[in-house]
């Protein structure tokens, strides 16, 4: 018997591959800051400090007119790293765009795990889906 | 093995523990999709939760003489359904939870 599984809400816990997500979703790996923890501050449109410290940051001037630093910022846990997007910046950064950053993180997650359990990976594109398909050698 | 990864940052798949959820950090929903079951003179039938694809399937089709074949022929269906529809699978599971 076989289960379809569904997952959702995944999180970013590799900082690596979300910042290669992120030059995959159009920025370039100069505008993007990192640091080890949370040590970045986040700037607002006025150039005032919007009193967020992240580990990952893109200077507004990257982000877009009149925008905000876009930040990620690793959550209590340590682990777990979650997006500061402003309210205006969520007009173009909104769910839609924070779901192609996903995808194009579990894309690259799902075959690097693979890979390194002994599988053959491809990845077939049909319309916005990304297929991974897996062969075990 | 195959892995749909969706737009909206979710995915869907066959069940299966060789990737590690742990690191993927997300919420799993599982839904039965197929049965495998012995018939009355030994052989294996399996049987889709979805009756569209028992339908696109005779009975003959999906009846067995071993259980590895009729295990084999369930994932391979599954699988290609969901290469040929992707979000078929998130919208089983919403569906069936």
């Amino acid at each position: 018997m076989s289960h379809m599984s569904r997952i959702t809400h995944i999180k970013f816990l590799d900082k690596q591959l979300l910042i290669d997500s992120l030059i995959e979703q159009g920025f370039t790996s100069d505008q993007i800051e990192v640091a080890d923890g949370n040590e970045l501050e986040l700037i607002g449109y006025d150039g005032r400090t919007r009193n967020i410290k992240g580990c990952i940051r893109i200077k507004r001037k990257h982000v877009g007119r009149m925008s905000n630093d876009l930040g990620y910022v690793y959550e209590s846990d340590g682990v777990s790293i979650i997006p500061i997007i402003s309210d205006y910046d969520k007009h173009q950064y909104n769910d839609k765009w924070l779901g192609k950053l996903k995808q194009s993180y579990l894309n690259v997650l799902t075959q690097k795990q693979l890979t390194n359990r002994g599988y053959r990976c491809k990845v077939i594109v049909t319309g916005a889906t990304k297929t991974v398909v897996a062969e075990k050698l | 093995m195959i892995i749909n990864i969706l737009e909206d940052g979710t995915m869907e798949m066959l069940y299966n523990e060789e990737l590690d959820l742990d690191e993927i950090g997300g919420n799993i929903t599982s839904v039965r999709a197929s049965n495998i079951e012995p018939t009355t003179d030994g052989r294996w039938v399996v049987d889709f939760a979805e009756d569209e694809i028992n339908q696109a399937y005779g009975l003959e089709q999906r009846i067995f003489k071993k259980r590895s074949e009729a295990l084999a022929f369930e994932v391979k269906v599954l699988e290609s359904r969901m290469m040929e529809s992707p979000g078929n699978g998130k919208k089983f599971v919403e569906e069936n939870t």
